[in-house]
């Protein structure tokens, strides 16, 4: 029986075999991972890679990630008030067995990491193939797509947005309600149709993962399918049936939100977590369309790199969309989908464009500058913000749509050389949309880890166990902003290389911890010490690079002068430790 | 003759009705009774000056290009200045009026003012040729008429307040789109009227909106083709289309002959107009928000203080902030865009989805970022103030609301729909109206006056045909705003003179600016010095350039240099030093 049924699927697992097999060694090329110790995050600078590297670490040692006992001190830091960590609960998850299974946040962060190409890939090729596109065309599309310049950019640091693995699902699930007249059909037979409990899944999963952008522009790609479907059949039922899988993504998000929903009623609500700059954020984070075209900073092609440096240094808003690229590919797709908006033949590849080609421009609509998003910012609600982010989801349309029109080519004319060519421009497509410069150096990153690591362990066994360790400078969380050269998450190394110490790093700001926190930062040095001895702190840990060269000096003058000890610094000189007698 | 007025009478009765309807609306929303007609309508010293400084050019003699009353003691050219010939067609009519009527600010007034009815004429025009009902043309024109964008660049922007060809654009592509005769390129092409028509359009087109209407024009022309392609696989609409653009080209560059004679004996001016990579395109690009968001000084206070709210936090907000659609544009460019959904063959159907296709691709190409960024990056960033593309926008959304209702109105037939579609339309175009566009015409009548009696008193006291020197040096064109001198009041003095000779006006990065800059460059005794022996026979300054420190230095400077006062305007803007060798 599974015999046979393996040999029925056989093309499909052989498929899948070369997928992941290709998908693993553009990785390895890539990222040169033969110089790649697995024991050291893949990037360690301090920035918003460091969340996960924490969230990491924390399930490394307790159940969840929303509060901890180890961070905050003399309090507990509670993390309820920054909502968008309940919004990827999908890769918390990945990352909970990544880490209980090595038991090491660095490990447990980078298979994190690397596992996104291969679920990208994976996911998009499933989705293409439930598409009816040949085995092949799928594996082009979906290796292209999983290496899209907006996942290398963002990489580690923007973890909750690189894993965009359920973009084609997304898709699927418009198509489907597009195309399918058996799908949400709310009567008996309902569960009989294995394609609504895949729906329901894939709504579980949506609402899961990309902090409430990826549901977002799911949500409007939904309501863009009804419009469609309406206008065409004059039949409101559709719109019945988007609003149900809209309102699915909606519960799923609530239902994430319930911890956080509970800790505001008894805590009250928190308006220093997050602050929004208004709807002008939608204008400056918008979708330009151009950089979906302007291949990324760092080129492969050198002569194009004068182009691209004329836009960049000239444009205005230059920022997190500069990973909107969409390669070349994606751009083959976006124009067929603009060619699309202009043809009127009604055949089944021309029906699944059109509905491509409505969602790709009113996926312009809403995100290019200023236009629906900032109108959705100025009178809805501004905590959508970055609308550029949406290109990840273009550029899954792009190579869809490319896919589609491919795989009609092939199926007409069945020939080997389209087989050839179109292997050889994927390879050249992925060379092409892949950035220099995002390969850490390895070496750097494992001196600054292990510099790091030493040091904090020494601390470690300097002090009793649990001890409680006063960092400096006093620093917000989150999203304070670097200062000097120390970046914004710098302060959570002592926490991250731990295992029993309390960090004082880490209290939400706005919250009784924090304003602890920031009241002992505002006394002398001399009453600071006295403070925290009486709080039971057993020392101070300084991130010297938050410091000019003369405020560290006269810092630690006073603290030597005041404890009677020297400091202990590491090996790099970014850390000093001062212990309490 | 009286066959072809009794079989059009209809036609002349409705022409007859828009032409008194935008008289009314005319003389109601900018409060005419207030206003003298020798007194420009705009005097507030920005860019309406050039057109002010046209129409004095146009009495005193032929043309534009140059004047030898400019730039003083050498002449001014203005034939590095490419946009000074894209716009020929308002040069001309306002060249008439001047001939007609001998006075610069009344030749302007009314350039302006005649500015409307041309615009609802050709757009009703339009209308007819797409066969819309007579009344729904009359009132989707006058709402084209009165779009905000009209009130809000004004006379400060006339070479783009004169769009009364936008329409014309629209429907060539409309032929091409639609008509299979036309521009065929056989023995019969003489014979079919609208081609003798569109060879007109072309050249109407080539010469209006300094380059961005031809522009705009043919990127929907390019559109056109590209859609009727897709659709028929015909590929000779890309060489109609091709030969309409190069039609549009050619008669560009019949108008730009003479700056390439000029430039050629003369040498090219790189100082002329320095545009800095992309980032004038996106900061004077499209915005879609802008296209829904009233105007400023809103009649409904709770938009107001949406539009507020906008406006005052949002980055770049410029001239984009003319974009506003009104109610009726909305409206259909909502439809137009749920009109790509369509995929329906139908005429009303194929219509919309053509007007839709130009709409989603002018939306395209204007947004921040957009194709135009591509054309910036990889073509020319010469053309950088896309947002000037909502004018075409609004004309094809409000065509698609006139489709909609002449479909609506051709089915029923019902004399309700007539009243409710013109009540709509007044109250429409009160909606779009900027309250705080209205002239401020005594301002205007009392520095106008005061400006010309002042020139007046200087004309009396020198020589005839005497050069007069003005400070403070000022570049010209776009020398920006110094302190609260905006960038063009310098002309004033030629504008309200006959005879003398002003040294402002030479063109930057030429011979007769450099030798200003270099006079004003000295001290105040050496320049007096240097403009005595050139021959000037006056200082002329213009006070609002000056903090009143410096200003009060500068003219005791003067005074002591001199041996003699001032003369002061009535509104004190101005003063004049005559220089004491000079005797009349």
């Amino acid at each position: 029986m599974i015999k046979e049924y393996f040999k029925r699927n056989k093309a499909e697992y052989i498929s899948v075999v070369i997928l992941l097999a290709v998908t693993l060694l553009i990785m390895v090329l890539f990222y040169k991972m033969w110089d790649f110790n697995i024991t050291v995050p893949i990037t360690y600078e301090g920035g918003d890679e460091t969340g996960t590297l924490i969230n990491a670490k924390m399930f490394t040692e307790q159940t969840w990630v929303l509060s901890t006992d180890r961070l905050g001190a003399p309090y507990t830091a509670e993390y309820y008030d920054f909502t968008a960590n309940v919004m990827h609960n999908f890769d918390m998850v990945t990352l909970k067995i990544f880490a209980m299974i090595t038991g090491n946040a660095a490990v447990a962060f980078n298979l994190e990491f690397f596992s996104i190409f291969i679920f990208v890939a994976l996911i998009s090729y499933f989705v293409m193939r439930e598409l009816k596109i040949t085995n092949w065309i799928a594996i082009c599309g979906s290796v292209t797509f999983a290496f899209s310049p907006f996942i290398i950019m963002r990489s580690t640091k923007h973890m909750v947005l690189s894993t965009c693995y359920f973009i084609p699902l997304s898709i699927l699930l418009c198509i489907w309600l597009y195309e399918r007249d058996d799908i949400f059909n709310f009567n008996r037979d309902f569960f009989k149709n294995k394609r609504n409990w895949f729906a329901i899944l894939f709504i579980i999963l949506i609402a899961n993962n990309g902090i409430a952008y990826y549901q977002f522009f799911t949500c409007f790609l939904l309501l863009t399918t009804a419009i469609s479907k309406i206008i065409k059949t004059r039949r409101f039922k559709y719109l019945a049936k988007s609003i149900a899988a809209i309102v699915g993504i909606i519960i799923c998000m609530v239902i994430n939100l319930i911890p956080v929903i509970l800790y505001m009623s008894e805590n009250g609500k928190n308006s220093e977590a997050v602050i929004r700059g208004g709807f002008i954020e939608s204008e400056i984070y918008g979708l330009k369309l151009i950089q979906l075209l302007l291949p990324v900073d760092s080129h492969n092609v050198g002569w194009l790199g004068k182009t691209i440096d004329y836009y960049n240094n000239s444009t205005l808003f230059f920022n997190e969309n500069i990973t909107s690229y969409i390669g070349i590919m994606g751009i083959c797709g976006f124009f067929l989908l603009l060619g699309i908006i202009f043809a009127k033949k009604k055949t089944e590849l021309f029906n699944r464009l059109t509905i491509l080609s409505e969602m790709n421009f009113m996926m312009l609509l809403l995100a290019a500058g200023s236009g629906i998003g900032t109108i959705f910012s100025l009178i809805v609600s501004d905590m959508i913000r970055g609308y550029n982010r949406i290109s990840i989801f273009i550029a899954y349309v792009g190579i869809l749509a490319f896919c589609l029109g491919l795989n009609a080519l092939y199926r007409k004319y069945n020939k080997k050389w389209i087989f050839a060519v179109t292997v050889i421009f994927t390879l050249l497509c992925i060379w092409e949309q892949m950035p220099g410069g995002y390969v850490p150096d390895y070496d750097i990153v494992k001196a600054e880890y292990d510099c790091d690591d030493l040091f904090i362990k020494n601390i470690e066994n300097s002090v009793s166990k649990n001890a409680m360790i006063y960092q400096l400078p006093y620093h917000k969380y989150p999203e304070e902003g670097s200062v000097n050269d120390m970046n914004d998450y710098h302060l959570f190394a002592g926490y991250l290389h731990s295992d029993t110490l309390k960090w004082s790093y880490g209290a939400m700001k706005g919250r009784e911890a924090d304003n602890w926190q920031e009241n002992a930062s505002n006394l002398p040095i001399e009453e600071l010490v006295d403070y925290l001895k009486d709080s039971e702190f057993q020392g101070i840990c300084i991130d010297r690079r938050a410091y000019t060269t003369d405020e560290i000096a006269e810092l630690e003058d006073k603290l030597t002068q005041k404890l009677y000890t020297k400091p202990q610094y590491s090996n790099n000189n970014n850390l000093s430790f001062f212990a309490f007698k | 003759m009286k066959t072809h007025f009794i079989k059009y009478k209809n036609e002349y009765i409705s022409v007859g009705i828009l032409m008194m309807t935008t008289l009314v609306l005319q003389i109601l929303l900018l409060q005419l009774w207030k206003m003298s007609i020798a007194v420009p309508l705009e005097y507030s010293g920005s860019e309406g000056m050039s057109s002010l400084l046209n129409a004095k050019m146009f009495i005193s003699q032929n043309w534009n290009l140059s004047c030898d009353r400019l730039g003083a003691p050498y002449s001014t050219q203005y034939y590095d200045l490419t946009s000074s010939m894209l716009h020929n067609f308002d040069l001309i009519t306002l060249k008439i009026f001047s001939m007609l009527t001998g006075d610069a600010a009344v030749a302007l007034n009314i350039q302006y003012l005649s500015t409307y009815f041309l615009i609802a004429l050709i757009s009703y025009l339009v209308m007819r040729e797409l066969k819309i009902t007579n009344w729904i043309a009359i009132c989707g024109s006058l709402l084209f008429t009165f779009m905000s964008y009209i009130f809000m660049r004004g006379i400060l922007h006339m070479a783009l307040t004169t769009y009364y060809f936008i329409p014309l654009s629209i429907l060539l592509c409309f032929w091409i789109y639609e008509r299979d005769d036309i521009l065929v390129f056989n023995r019969q092409f003489f014979k079919n009227k609208r081609n003798l028509l569109s060879i007109f359009f072309v050249i109407l087109i080539a010469n209006n909106g300094i380059a961005y209407y031809p522009f705009f024009t043919c990127y929907l022309l390019i559109i056109t083709a590209i859609s009727k392609v897709i659709k028929t696989k015909n590929f000779k609409i890309f060489i109609k289309s091709a030969v309409v653009i190069a039609g549009i080209v050619l008669c560009m560059m019949v108008n730009l002959i003479p700056r390439f004679i000029y430039q050629f004996q003369n040498g090219p001016n790189s100082a002329i107009i320095i545009r800095d990579g992309v980032s004038g395109c996106e900061e004077l690009a499209l915005k879609l928000i802008q296209l829904f968001l009233p105007v400023d000084g809103h009649r409904i206070p709770i938009i107001g203080a949406v539009i507020d709210e906008y406006n005052n936090n949002s980055f770049y907000v410029n001239e984009n902030m003319t974009s506003y659609l009104g109610i009726i544009g909305i409206c259909g460019f909502l439809v137009l865009i749920f009109a790509l959904f369509i995929k329906k063959e139908s005429i009303l159907n194929g219509r919309l989805s053509f007007l839709s296709e130009m709409n989603i691709a002018m939306v395209f190409l204007g947004t921040v970022g957009g194709f135009s960024a591509v054309f910036a990056v990889l073509v020319s960033n010469n053309i950088r103030a896309y947002n000037r593309i909502s004018i075409f926008m609004a004309y094809v959304c409000i065509l698609t609301v006139a489709f909609m209702v002449d479909a609506f109105y051709r089915k029923h037939k019902k004399k309700y729909i007539v009243i409710i579609g013109s009540i709509i339309t007044i109250f429409c175009i009160w909606e779009q109206f900027p309250t705080n566009r209205i002239p401020e015409y005594e301002t205007n009548y009392y520095n106008y006056y005061s400006d010309k009696n002042f020139v007046a008193e200087i004309e009396g006291s020198v020589d005839k045909g005497a050069m007069i020197f003005q400070m403070p040096y000022h570049e010209d064109p776009e020398g920006g705003q110094v302190y609260e001198m905006t960038d063009y009041p310098l002309y004033t003095g030629y504008i309200h003179s006959n005879t003398l000779k002003w040294s402002y006006g030479s063109i930057k990065g030429r011979e007769g600016s450099d030798w200003i800059q270099y006079a004003c460059s000295k001290s105040i005794e050496e320049t007096v010095s240097h403009i005595k022996d050139a021959g000037f026979a006056g200082i002329y300054i213009d006070r609002r350039a000056y903090e009143p420190d410096k200003l009060k230095k500068l003219e005791n400077k003067l005074t002591d240099v001199l041996e003699s006062t001032p003369i002061y305007s009535e509104n004190e803007n101005l003063s004049f030093f005559k220089l004491k060798e000079v005797h009349k």
